[in-house]
This record gives structure tokens, sequence and C-alpha cells, in this order.
């Protein structure tokens, strides 16, 4: 199955130096996917793995499943350099992450984070890490342990003693 | 990413801890002193200087209106009102210092919190250094004498000028540095001069916060000597201005240019930059 390796080559300025190379990414549950070397060197993992002339065979990506690796081949598409030239359209498409309401808009998020994470792609990092601040900062301390399913380790004379400490962030 | 910070062990169930170092850098500070409140892991990582440093770049700068604050002192029994102006504003900081006593001051423009630092000379200009990977704060006075209302971005040293008067104007008698996280006093810096180096022929400015240059010309004017301190870095380098860009180097001026250090001559109308 290859599902997103070709989207975007019709808009792709740099194929004019003949052959593409292809890289062959695996992820955890099977699915393998065919990415431009030039749009997969995105992330810093795998530029360096292409780098150091270990990319020739299967990639596997490990702790990432095949739903999150589309979505994430997406990101890269979208994001190629040369290839986007349309502003307005890449804003719409990374307003998305904006709204996290829901348990399933947060999974995928999370899911987009750790391959962000362990591919180590900035530009995709900062995007979520971002949105899930900014789904954050109104909430109290509970709705934000509970977001990110942390139990309290503070006893409750702690917690109320730091409360009382930094009153003032706690009113409006 | 924070890898220094490895082994620490992840948080909940989900996300590891360089992630969640990434989700707080976004936050405004009010609300990072809330999330201080909901796990001790993240307390600790909120007050670390790598996360403060990482928080400061992903600040945006906003404009917010400042008044002089007044504040009243008990000075031997008596009630002193003192009114703090502002000097300079850095990282969320803004530095304040009493318009009669030498009395300076950072106020965290966030949680208002005060916080009183050493005397510096009375007659003194305080900046931020402004350049700063370590999160360190340090703060440059330059002290002299005269007339501290001629000091606008820059000062000027002994070198005379149709325009201003300069026997009111403010004149440099040297600089002091105040690092927040090791000083308990202003330590004086002290220019390395070089041979011949003639110190009446010496102009000092003061560009972008953080470096101070002085320029001046041996005894028969033959060479250019500039001699800069980056505040940031404290360190000095010397330059001597190379020979042959201008015919008389006694007309050369020094200017500044979009904030580096420039010199020109007029009658040439040739312009040298020098950073």
């Amino acid at each position: 199955m290859s599902t997103a390796a070709t989207a975007d080559a019709s808009s792709s300025g740099d194929t004019t130096e003949g052959s593409v190379r292809l890289l062959t990414l695996q992820s955890e549950d099977g699915e393998v996917f065919e990415v431009k070397e030039t749009i997969a060197t995105q992330s810093v993992t795998i530029k360096g793995m292409v780098d150091d002339d270990c990319a020739t065979s299967t990639i596997p990506v490990c702790n990432v499943t095949g739903r999150t690796l589309a979505m994430v081949i997406e990101w890269w598409n979208k994001h190629e350099i040369g290839a986007v030239s349309n502003e307005k359209e890449l804003k719409e498409w990374e307003s998305q992450f904006d709204t996290i309401d829901d348990k399933s808009d947060r999974d995928d998020v999370y899911d987009l984070l750790m391959a962000a994470n362990y591919l180590n792609i900035p530009t995709l990092l900062d995007c979520c890490t971002s949105a899930v601040a900014e789904a954050i900062k109104g909430k109290s301390t509970d709705e934000m342990r509970e977001f990110f399913d942390i139990k309290s380790d503070f006893d409750e004379k702690e917690e109320d003693a730091l409360r009382k400490e930094n009153q003032w962030a706690f009113e409006n | 990413m924070d890898n220094g910070d490895e082994s620490l062990p992840s948080v909940g169930l989900v996300l590891p801890h360089e992630i969640f170092f990434e989700i707080l850098s976004w936050m405004p500070a009010k609300c990072l002193v809330r999330c201080k409140c909901v796990y001790k892991q993240w307390y600790k990582l909120i007050e670390d200087r790598s996360f403060i440093v990482k928080h400061l770049s992903r600040t945006k700068t906003v404009t917010v209106y400042f008044e002089d604050k007044v504040e009243s002192f008990d000075v031997d029994g008596t009630i002193v009102e003192e009114k703090f102006k502002i000097m300079d504003t850095f990282a969320g900081l803004i530095l304040e210092k009493g318009e009669t006593s030498c009395k300076t001051r950072l106020r965290n423009f966030t949680t208002q919190e005060i916080l009183y630092l050493p005397n510096p000379r009375e007659k003194s200009l305080i900046i931020f250094s402004h350049y700063n990977l370590s999160g360190e704060i340090k703060l440059v006075s330059v002290y002299g004498h005269g007339n501290i209302n001629y000091v606008e971005g820059f000062v000027v040293d002994g070198y005379e000028d149709g325009n201003i008067n300069y026997a009111e104007a403010f004149v440099v008698d040297g600089y002091e540095v105040l690092n927040l996280d090791r000083d308990d006093k202003w330590r004086s810096l002290k220019f390395p001069m070089l041979k011949n180096f003639q110190t009446r022929q010496c102009y000092e400015f003061l560009f972008n916060n953080d470096t101070i240059y002085k320029v001046g010309h041996d005894d028969d004017g033959s060479n250019v000597y500039v001699c800069s301190f980056d505040i940031g870095s404290v360190c000095f380098s010397n330059n001597i201005l190379p020979r042959g860009f201008f015919s008389d180097l006694w007309k050369v001026m020094v200017l500044d240019w979009n904030g580096f250090i420039a010199f020109g001559d007029i009658v040439e109308e040739k312009l040298n930059v020098v950073y």
C-alpha cells in the first residue's frame, strides 16, 4: 500500500534534477509507505539515516501506526520546501489542530506528538505542542490533570500552600 | 529538544517529559504559575533554567504603558516618598531607579514581584545586557559626571562639537556590571588601553545595548584604535582602523550606522563600516 507517496509530485519544484529517490517507511503495524527522499528528510532522524547511507532498505518507524504515519506524510507534503505556494490553504489545513475538544481529537494529536518527537520533525512538533498549549491554557489545574491523565503528587497541604503563595495567578 | 533531561522519568501515562517541556514552553506566564501546582515534575521543569530560556525564546514582545511608581520608605523614622523611573525593560522585567536616591530595583511585570539591587553609583545610566543565551540576567551601569539628561542612546566623552555644549554633557568615568546570579555588588570594568592611546581624543559609544566602543587616536594621529566591549559575553577586543581609508585621520567622524559603528570622512565622501 502506498497512499501519500506521490500525492504532491506535480507541485514539487525539484524533480528537474532527474529521478527522485524514494524511501520505504514501514509503520509499527506493518503498513508500507513510499515517500520521496526530499520530503522525508524533513525528519531529522530520517535525514541522519540518509546522510549515513543507512536508508537503503525499508526503514522501520517503531511506535508509529500507519494511520499516524499517513498524517505525518500529509504534513510533509504540505510543508515541502518550494511545494507550498498557498499560504492561506496551509493555514486552513493547520487550523484543524487548533481545536482539541473531544477525546479522539486529543488522541490524534497525542499520536502526532509522539511521531513528531520520535522522527524529530521540529515544525510538526511546534505546531502540535502549541495547539495543545492553546487548548489547555484556560483550564483549571484539575482539568489539566484530567487532560493529561496525570495524578497529582502533591499532598493537600503542599498544594494549598502553593496555591496561596501564587493566589494572583488563580484570579481572573 | 531538551536532550539533557532524558534521564527524567515520563509523567502521566502518555506523554514523555520532553513533550511536556515543549507544550509548556508555549504557555503564558500567568498560566505557568498555575501549571506549577499541577504536578511536581512540572514544577521542577518550569523553574528550570533551560525551560526559562526556551520560554523566553517563544515570547512575543508586547507593548504596555508603564507609569512611574511612587513608594514610601521609612528613613530613620521619617516617611520619604520616592518616585521610581523606568530605565529599561528586558524579558518581562522592568528596571526602575529612584529619582532622588540610588535605589535600583527589578519588577517582574507578570508577578509584580520586586527585587532590590545593590545601589549603583549616583550618576549612572543602567541598562540590561541583551545578548544572553545562558538565561543569566546582566545589568550594565555607565557612570560619570555632568548632566545625565544629555545621555540619549549613546555616550560621548571629550569630543568637541559645535552643536552641544559638552561642558554640561555627561562624561563617562567608567562601567560596572552586575550579574544577578553571581554578584552581590557591582563589578568595575576596565578597558584595556593600547599603547599611545590618547584618552583625550577619545569617543565612547554605546550601541544596541550590548557593545561599548572606545575610539581614540595615537599621538600623531596616524592610527585610529577601536576598543570594543561586548557586555553580554564580557569580552574586550581591540582593532586598529586600516590606514589609507581616510586622508586625514583627525577629521574622521564616528557614526551610528544602523546600529553598527561606522567611520566617515566627509571630504572624501567615503564610508567605512566596522563591526
